[in-house]
């Protein structure tokens, strides 16, 4: 019996299975019992080792030089960012929201009523443009709704982003994933 | 190695991420560079690892082990930035950007003589001149499997392919570095 088997040595595509670790049960028992195949085996797997233990010794290198107390500045970053942003939206708010009574109280029925409208527009949100009545209340409703948004996208962007959270590369070294993400969200 | 591999891990070895990263950074860091070829975006790719991994940690099930687990979620990132083609693989410029023969030199040399660390060193130069010429997913299912030591059916689940595609996958592989063997000797 063993010699019969010991005939019919593994095929090459046997030899890759077994490395695999999706060798069929006939062919392990062969292999089980065959020398030459073992060793073919093991020769076929030496490269691999090879490989293995070579890029192992130079990825130990190079990860020791990655900043290694990156994880904890990571998560208090990503919590100050967050209240910064939050800060920032809840200031943006309360402006909007003294600036809207003030301008529809001076608006109404008053006599500088457009320079009035100009005072309260440029409080809310800091714009320029002279604007007036009811127009003003749309405009207004219009830029609240995109201040609104880009708080959402700033938000959004600072959980997500690990740019902002302190995940930026090495100094010195190329952040080229940080790049690429700027560049598909552009 | 192999003992933080066999080791099943719970989810609480996922709180201490210091210790996480401690642990598996290199390990990651090697698979993800020899998947894409660039040692730099790599590290990127490797931290974004480690961030998402643990900002999802509570969805860790346990029923693998941490480094599979990490792979998978490598896989997913190099992917996505693989979708992007903002930059080149392997089979451009980027390729000569890890110099094996240099890393070789990294070898305990109490362990070898010169002679055996040449072999060694040439040995390791055939395998990443197969990985060269693959695909990316051939590429990646290769590491995944004599990197990483996942089980085929863990590989077949993380890159989402059929049980018979990876195995495809592996022997294409697998030629490829016979290839690169017979031409070098
Ligand atoms: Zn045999």
């Amino acid at each position: 019996m063993t010699d019969l088997l010991k005939e019919v040595h593994l095929g090459q595509d046997q030899i890759d299975e077994a490395l695999m670790g999706c060798l069929a049960d006939a062919a392990n028992g062969h292999l089980d019992a065959c020398a030459i195949c073992q060793q073919r085996v093991t020769a076929a797997r030496q490269p691999i080792e090879d490989f293995k233990s070579v890029t192992m010794a130079w990825s130990e290198r190079r990860s020791a030089t990655m900043p290694t107390n990156l994880p904890t500045r990571l998560l208090e970053s990503s919590s100050r960012q967050r209240r910064l942003v939050w800060g920032a939206a809840v200031t943006a708010l309360l402006a909007v929201m003294i600036a809207a009574p003030l301008e529809l109280h001076y608006g109404d029925g008053h006599a500088g009523r457009e320079d009035s409208a100009e005072l309260g527009a440029s409080r809310a949100v800091g714009s320029t443009g002279v604007v007036s009545g009811q127009q003003s209340t749309d405009e207004q409703i219009a830029r609240d709704n995109q201040l609104l948004n880009e708080i959402d996208l700033e938000l959004n962007s600072s959980s997500e982003n690990p740019a902002t959270l302190g995940l930026q590369a090495v100094p010195g070294r190329r952040a080229a994933h940080v790049v690429a993400i700027s560049a598909e969200q552009d | 190695m192999n003992t933080v591999r066999d080791a099943e891990r719970t989810g609480s070895e996922l709180d201490d991420i210091e210790a996480l990263v401690r642990t598996y950074r290199a390990r990651l860091l090697r698979f993800v560079t020899f998947s894409i070829g660039d040692p730099d975006l790599a590290e990127s790719i490797t931290q974004d690892c480690f961030l998402k991994a643990y900002n999802g940690r509570a969805s860790f099930r346990g029923d693998c082990s941490v480094n599979t687990w990490l792979t998978s979620i490598a896989v997913n990132l190099i992917r996505d930035q693989q979708r992007l083609q903002k930059f080149r693989f392997w089979r451009q410029a980027r390729a000569t950007a890890i110099d094996v023969t240099e890393a070789a030199s990294f070898l305990p040399s109490n362990e070898c003589s010169p002679e055996t660390r040449m072999l060694v060193r040439e040995r390791a130069q055939q395998v990443q001149a197969a990985l060269g010429s693959l695909s990316d997913k051939q590429r990646t299912v290769f590491l995944m499997r004599f990197m990483e030591e996942m089980e085929l059916s863990e590989i077949a689940a993380a890159t989402q392919m059929p049980l018979n595609t990876v195995k495809t996958h592996l022997h294409r592989a697998l030629k490829s570095v016979r290839a690169q063997a017979g031409t070098s000797r």
